[in-house]
């Protein structure tokens, strides 16, 4: 094609400008006599607010009931004393706002999203749903019969049977190796006293974050969580952690199989690092080098060397307790090995050879220079300031976290692979053909089969020709 | 109506390529976005998902820039970036530190001009594209769900394929159509660049004119098909088996395009219908007869005309038939009936809300503004299109109703669990 005659050297990039500083922004905190902490991060930019109530302590504590600290987050906007489940949803849905409530691994919370002017009524009405919360029995029976409809469409979902298999092989008893959206057998058997109990040991001030975030300020937010909350008593939150089971390391390779995949969910990983520990941002670093991102050496083999995938990943799922590391891609089927053993090349390599000195370069630089992008929106700053409530962090985590990115090594990078990468000791799940996985996957280890509901199919020859 | 307006300038580079630039400091951030106006609809039968494999191409190397050294310039600068296809159109964007915007417009500008590809990047691409279907469509537990009913649903329309296309056509994909493909489309009267963000108007305009002014024009017409579906007299219904554990349905009507004096009444249709829990649909399928697990439903907004889809999951133990029957009780209720004056308060207030969170971002704003320069035809619309929205009555949304959602216009679509004897299969 025509090109026309170029007046401008065009050969090389052109000379960035002069970069401006960027700080993490200032937020408000302050704690009432009872132990609530109100946090308040003002951007006046959209007239938007969202208001999250959050308590400590999540699905971790679901202990032998999987799925209860998320049918009980989920119960909270589904009536109070004074408001049907329709009520609630309907006054802020007129309003044009959304309200959820949701359980993570460490927190459960209920929040609104509105335009500003109608957050004093909001607010309100989140404050009722945490104070009061009814657990209706005709609400329980819906929410069971939808969580149950949810598990039976994760298990024709690959992607969710081979990260609820890996969470199984790699955690066995721990309670990071259940769902947190539980089983048919414990969501069956959830009933209003469980919710009612979860709910009165999380939601009480001495162990509650309020948040707010976008076009509002201090004064305002403080006024009403005073009036709103100010007379509960501050409380003790409980369960507390008890002690844990032990986490049996070691190769495991399983196979959830699926008759008709066109492709499989590959995972590979073992029990990674907690958020709050001292070489979390060296890890960081490293996973953003190996699979945190598009340049990354896992993407950049299996996707734009190979062809293998649509995109392959890793991640540190870095929670209060070690959570789990994994590489991932979806891979057709008869690549599957051959993208396994990549992955577990590349955990080896970073492991032995030293960075070189550009690569490290190139990713301080992306994850620096994209710092900006970060913190656009007031939810991302929220996410944040999150993360430093939840997990004790430093309040100067965000500001310093650039300089320490900054200050890594190369052999900074190897020492923090070889300690939290272990390629000898990862599980490796695959959710695909059961027949064809198996009789490739078996250079890897002992392969053990199991079926979309998680029970183990005897390893017989019984479905040869399923390619 | 909250008081927002996306202020901006506008304008047309000699070679006709559109320009938008709309500036907010408030963080030294600039997003660049750039819409060709190419997409799916453009291909022709036996060449699906040719756009979107071109797409892929645009990052396998330009005059300057070598494979996949786009995405190296763009993230080692700090920066974020990505493209998609859609039925009428490609964009790309990335999202950069203010001080590269330079570097931004470099490689968008290389790419324009010179493309620079090999077989060997084609052939990996294809494998590539071949597992992004699998991975989103081929594998995915209802994922074919919408282009089943697509191909049901037009006999003429260049809609009745899925943008990512077929696996035949993606195979038989040669360099030669890349390289004309490129030629015939990727020209810039064909384009709008929008920045949003952190920079000096008399500089970006200056740079903008130093990468982009140069390139010439294309050569011979551009093919812009346009099709119209004669109307539809006698329902479409079929069955597909699928992978899935619980059935669904999938209804699709014809409706207007997306700048139709109709279409807003139906956009707003849709979310009475469907958006939130405290929705119409939602409340009678989901929470009282409990008979379906999801319900979605949303007027397709296309160049031609488009579709007013509904998508369901049946609760278990329940049917499509059953989701069916009461579809078309319920419809029926709203085109005899219409909504009520709440509910029509409602759909406009979290109409606002969601416009409000769309330009939450640098990003997403300037995605907004060359949607409405290129697929409205004056970005300027983006605002009274807002006014619009608040016009609608209640007689508009029942005329609507009663005009396109009619059980002889509809597709209907069952979608099945393999039947449990032959899963071992």
């Amino acid at each position: 094609m025509a090109a026309g005659n170029s007046t401008i050297d065009r050969s090389m990039p052109p000379a960035p400008g002069t970069p401006k500083d960027v700080t993490f922004p200032e937020w408000f905190e302050h704690t009432l006599d009872n132990g609530l902490k109100v946090v308040v991060y003002e951007q006046h930019a959209l007239p938007m607010v969202a208001v999250n109530l959050v308590a400590h302590g999540g699905s971790f504590y679901d202990g032998a009931f999987p799925g209860l600290a998320g049918m009980t987050a989920e119960l909270l906007t589904k009536g109070s004393a004074t408001r049907s489940a329709s009520d609630v949803v309907e006054e802020i849905e007129f309003l044009g706002g959304s309200i959820g409530s949701t359980a993570g691994w460490d927190s459960i919370s209920i929040g609104v999203s509105i335009l500003s002017r109608h957050v004093a009524r909001a607010m309100e009405v989140i404050a009722d749903c945490a104070r009061n919360p009814a657990f209706p029995e005709e609400e329980i029976v819906r929410v069971r019969e939808q969580r149950i409809a949810d598990i039976l469409q994760n298990q024709s979902s690959p992607g969710m049977l081979a990260w609820e298999r890996f969470n199984h092989a790699v955690y066995g008893d721990h309670p990071y190796g259940q769902s947190p959206d539980g089983s048919v057998v414990s969501i069956s058997a959830l009933d209003a006293a469980q919710l009612r109990d979860f709910h009165a040991g999380r939601f009480v001030p001495s162990n509650m974050v309020l948040l707010a975030v976008g076009d509002v300020t201090p004064d305002e937010m403080l006024r009403q969580a005073e009036a709103l909350f100010g007379d509960l008593p501050a409380g003790t939150a409980r369960p507390t952690a008890g002690a844990l089971p032990d986490i049996e390391p070691g190769r495991r390779v399983h196979i959830v199989d699926r008759p008709r995949a066109v492709q499989s969910s590959v995972l590979v990983g073992h029990v990674g690092i907690p958020r709050d520990h001292e070489d979390f941002i060296a890890v960081y670093l490293l996973n953003m080098l190996f699979g945190g991102y598009f340049g990354s050496r896992l993407n950049l083999n299996l996707r734009e060397d190979k062809g293998y995938t649509y995109g392959a990943h890793a991640r540190f799922d870095a929670r209060r307790h070690a959570g789990p590391f994994s590489a991932g891609a979806e891979v057709r089927n008869e690549v599957t090995d051959a993208a396994i053993a990549e992955m577990l090349m590349e955990m080896e390599r970073v492991r032995t050879d030293p960075v070189g000195a550009e690569e490290l370069e190139n990713v301080k630089k992306y994850v620096t220079g994209s710092f900006p992008l970060q913190i656009e929106t007031p939810s991302q700053v929220a996410q944040r300031i999150m993360n430093i409530e939840l997990y004790g962090l430093e309040k100067n985590y965000y500001n310093s976290f650039n300089s320490r990115i900054l200050a890594l090594t190369a052999e900074d990078i190897r020492r923090a692979a070889q300690r939290w990468f272990d390629p000898d000791g990862a599980v490796i799940v695959a959710a695909g053909r059961g027949g064809l996985l198996r009789n490739t996957l078996e250079r890897f280890g002992a392969v053990e089969l199991f079926d979309a509901e998680g029970k183990r199919i005897p390893n017989v020859e019984t479905q040869a020709q399923d390619t | 109506m909250t008081n927002i307006n996306v202020d901006f300038e506008d304008y047309d580079l000699p070679n006709g390529m559109h320009v938008i630039l709309h500036r907010d400091t408030a963080l030294p951030i600039v997003a660049l976005n750039l819409w060709y106006h190419v997409g799916s609809k453009n291909e022709h039968d036996g060449e699906t998902g040719f756009a979107h494999l071109f797409e892929h191409m645009m990052f396998q190397g330009s005059a300057n820039v070598p494979a996949n050294m786009h995405f190296h310039h763009v993230q080692s600068a700090g920066g974020t970036l990505n493209a998609s296809t859609s039925f009428d159109r490609t964009n790309y964007y990335e999202t950069l530190p203010a001080h590269q915007l330079e570097l931004g417009l470099w490689l968008e500008s290389d790419r324009m001009r010179a493309l620079a590809v090999t077989e060997q990047n084609l052939e990996t691409q294809r494998n590539v594209v071949m597992e992004e279907r699998r991975s989103r469509y081929d594998n995915q537990p209802y994922g074919t769900m919408m282009m089943e009913l697509f191909a049901r649903a037009y006999k003429m329309q260049p809609y009745r394929w899925p943008t990512i296309g077929s696996m035949t056509d993606i195979q038989s994909a040669t360099l030669e159509q890349v390289r004309a493909f490129h030629a015939m489309y990727y020209r810039p009267e064909n384009a709008s660049l929008c920045l949003s963000g952190d920079f000096d108007r008399d500089t970006a305009t200056a740079l903008v004119d130093k990468y982009f002014a140069d390139i010439p024009n294309g050569e011979g017409e551009m093919y812009r098909p346009f099709v119209h579906e004669p109307p539809q007299t006698t329902q479409v219904r079929d069955y597909v088996y699928d992978n899935i554990p619980l059935p669904g349905l999938m209804v699709g009507m014809h409706i207007p395009d997306m700048n139709a004096p109709d279409f807003v009444a139906l956009d707003l249709l849709a979310s009475i219908l469907t958006s939130g829990e405290s929705s119409r649909l939602y409340r009678r399928f989901v929470y009282e007869a409990r008979i379906a697990q999801s319900v979605v439903s949303f007027a397709y907004d296309l160049e031609l005309p488009g579709l007013f889809l509904f998508r369901m999951i049946a609760q278990q133990g329940k049917t499509p038939e059953m989701l069916e029957s009461m579809l078309w009780k319920e419809l029926d209720d709203v085109r005899r009936n219409g909504v009520t004056e709440d509910e029509l308060q409602k759909a406009k207030n979290r109409t606002e809300t969601m416009f409000v969170r769309s330009v939450a971002t640098l990003a997403s704003r300037a995605d907004l503004l060359n949607s409405f320069h290129v697929l409205a035809g004056d970005a300027h619309r983006l605002n009274a299109h807002r006014e619009r929205i608040q016009a609608v009555t209640l007689e508009d949304v029942r005329r609507a109703a009663s005009t396109y959602l009619t059980e002889h216009n509809a597709t209907c679509l069952h979608y099945l669990p393999y039947p449990k004897k032959s899963s071992e299969q």
